[in-house]
């Protein structure tokens, strides 16, 4: 089955940390996100 | 005077005599091996004739030879199939010289929207819906790459798509006489992912003209493949009637719904389909009574709030419903460990009753009651659904969930966060249970709240059965649980830890933080949980600044699996919803 990992929010991305073809654990990171902060 | 024979022939000679040689001792050794064998059982010839006539009449229930194979064992082939049977209907029941493959691959015909499938499918792995010209291509390629990792085979088809449409199967039984049988329709419109997750029997929309059409379609195309095995049939019911049969080459899991349509329907049809044989009457059985309406629901290891990902775990806890009219079929019981490698349903929740509302509302009580502790599970979001006004009147459609609960997931997130602020106010101020959740997991109660962890505020325990009614002639208000006892044991509780200050002014002990006040949300949320408010209902009245979403910063890979393709670079921007990646399980 091929799911779609979607962002939450709005955000910049920091660091990918995959590339496509790469196998990967449960609970490896693959992306980083910077979320806005409210006052910004 | 002949001459002697040349060495040729002599070796030849003799390699023939040692062949015969050794055909003669291996039919010796086999006629030696027989006669060591137990003589065979002679029955008495009562007793055959019986075992012969009893063979004869039985049900041979199989498998479609390599033909129905070849003609619906696979998608495309399927399509065109029937294809063929709607332009022979057109043509008056002629057989068509031949006609250009409208929708086969190629597409050269085909009209948007359109569906790239797999030529080998399953639960519609490798299905992409193309709404838009510009999209034809990604749809191909991600098409085409699922089949392949799914089944082996690359080869996708073409073929037009309908938009909201009603998904309803017609199940058919046959033997090797000939003899095919309907045991009615079932509505299966409510999916995600178009993979069903109610059924309903018999379907809100279809009427009695277009059942009996239904049906004998269905029949029709279960006997032109020779098919001889209960099997379903889907029969997508468009606005325009247009009738679509892609029958269902495998046979799935015994369908509750369709048990209940009548269990002695069905073994009646059974019997029949041998004795008639018997007596030479030659009949058709085609249709099969109805007696109630059965819903079904499935529950899955899915969570709702994060996009349906798979939510593994150990089971803690599992209290399923009973009752007249009730019925679950599971393979999970309590200790028992979930994991990502198999089908994500856990169980399939069945009710049945007289008409359809209250077959709806059984199966809505029966989902208030069934408890599944330890990992996430659907059941909040069923019951969401049949809750749903559009649902109880009957308008369902494949496109319902999208159209009815868009934001189901950002609501159980808020239901998250808040659930995960009232644990974290647990850990500072409830020493309570505490001794008990540091008890080896072995020596705790099941069920208790040592069992769960030592809290008492997870989601599910939402769903537990309420306490028993206090016995006539005791105060109500005096009853375990009720505010008013909460309130004493409280004002009992302050009273020896005023004490044991006193008594024992140890600084640790008095460097507790106390434990927090009741607040008037809380009390709220603990009457809302009497009265039986779902979590998603207490997320729609709550107000916006209660719906903090907590964001992690790091996006984690769910299970195992392969990184199929990544949509964003370092330094860009994404909005809420926007993709980041694909990737697919190992």
């Amino acid at each position: 089955m091929e799911h779609r990992i979607a962002a939450e929010a709005e955000a910049v991305v920091r660091a990918v940390h995959v590339v496509a073809g790469q196998m990967v654990d449960g609970g490896a990171v693959l992306i980083e996100l910077d979320y806005p902060s409210k006052s910004a | 005077m002949s001459a002697p024979p040349t060495p040729r022939r002599a070796s030849a000679r003799r390699r023939a005599a040692e062949l015969s040689q050794d055909r003669r001792d291996h039919r010796r050794g086999a006629r030696a091996e027989r006669r060591q064998r137990p003589p065979r059982l002679r029955l008495p010839r009562r007793e055959r004739r019986l075992r012969k006539r009893r063979r004869r009449c039985r049900p041979h229930l199989h498998r479609p030879g390599a033909g129905g194979h070849r003609r619906h064992g696979r998608q495309d082939a399927r399509a065109r199939a029937g294809q063929r049977r709607r332009r022979a209907r057109r043509a008056g029941g002629r057989r068509p010289a031949g006609g250009r493959r409208r929708g086969a691959a190629g597409g050269r015909r085909s009209r948007i929207p359109a569906a790239h499938q797999g030529r080998r499918r399953r639960r519609r792995q490798g299905m992409r819906i193309v709404r838009a010209a510009s999209e034809f291509a990604a749809a191909r390629e991600a098409a085409a790459r699922e089949a392949l990792s799914a089944f082996g085979d690359g080869r996708i088809f073409l073929e037009r798509y309908f938009d909201r449409p009603h998904h309803v199967e017609v199940q058919i039984l046959a033997d090797q006489h000939g003899t095919t049988v309907h045991l009615g329709e079932r509505e299966c419109s409510i999916q995600r992912r178009h993979q069903k997750i109610i059924e309903e029997s018999p379907s809100p929309v279809v009427t009695a003209a277009l059942r009996d059409r239904l049906t004998a379609a269905a029949i029709a195309a279960a006997r032109s493949v020779g098919y001889a095995q209960r099997r379903h049939r889907g029969v997508p019911r468009h606005r325009r009637r247009r009738l679509l049969l892609p029958g269902d080459e495998h046979a799935p899991a015994g369908r509750a719904s369709d048990h209940r349509v009548g269990d002695r329907d069905r073994s009646r049809a059974r019997a029949d389909c041998g004795s008639r044989r018997v007596s030479g009457c030659g009949s058709t059985r085609r249709r099969c009574s109805r007696a109630g309406t059965p819903s079904s629901a499935a529950s899955t290891r899915e969570d709702p709030a994060q996009h349906f990902l798979p939510s593994p775990g150990r089971i803690a806890l599992l209290r399923e419903p009973q009752g007249p009219g009730i019925r679950v079929d599971s393979g999970i019981c309590a200790g028992g460990e979930v994991t990502v490698h198999y089908d994500p349903m856990l169980a399939k929740l069945s009710a049945w009753a007289g008409d359809r509302d209250a077959a709806r509302r059984r199966l809505l009580a029966a989902l208030r009651d069934y408890v599944v502790i330890g990992v996430t599970t659907n059941i909040a979001f069923l019951s969401d659904v049949l809750s749903q006004p559009a649902f109880a009147q009957g308008a369902t459609q494949t496109h319902f969930l999208d159209e009815h609960l868009p934001n189901w997931a950002s609501a159980g997130r808020a239901s998250r966060a808040r659930r995960d602020r009232r644990r974290r106010s647990h850990r500072v101020g409830a020493r309570r249970g505490g001794a008990a959740r540091d008890r080896a997991p072995e020596r705790r109660r099941p069920g208790s709240r040592s069992a769960r962890g030592g809290w008492a505020g997870i989601a599910d325990a939402d769903r537990l059965p309420q306490r028993r009614a206090p016995p006539r002639g005791r105060d109500p208000s005096r009853r375990p649980g009720s505010l008013h006892r909460q309130r004493g044991r409280r004002r009992a509780r302050r009273r020896r830890r005023v004490a044991r200050r006193v008594d024992d002014p140890a600084p640790d002990r008095r460097e507790l933080p106390d434990r927090p006040r009741r607040t008037h949300r809380r009390r709220r949320s603990r009457l809302d949980r009497r009265r039986g408010v779902s979590a998603h209902a207490r997320d729609a009245r709550a107000e916006p600044s209660e719906q903090v979403v907590h964001l992690q910063p790091q996006v984690l890979a769910p299970m195992p699996g392969k990184v199929l393709q990544v949509l964003v670079d370092a330094g860009q921007s994404v909005a809420a919803g926007d993709g980041l990646a694909h990737r697919s399980r190992r």
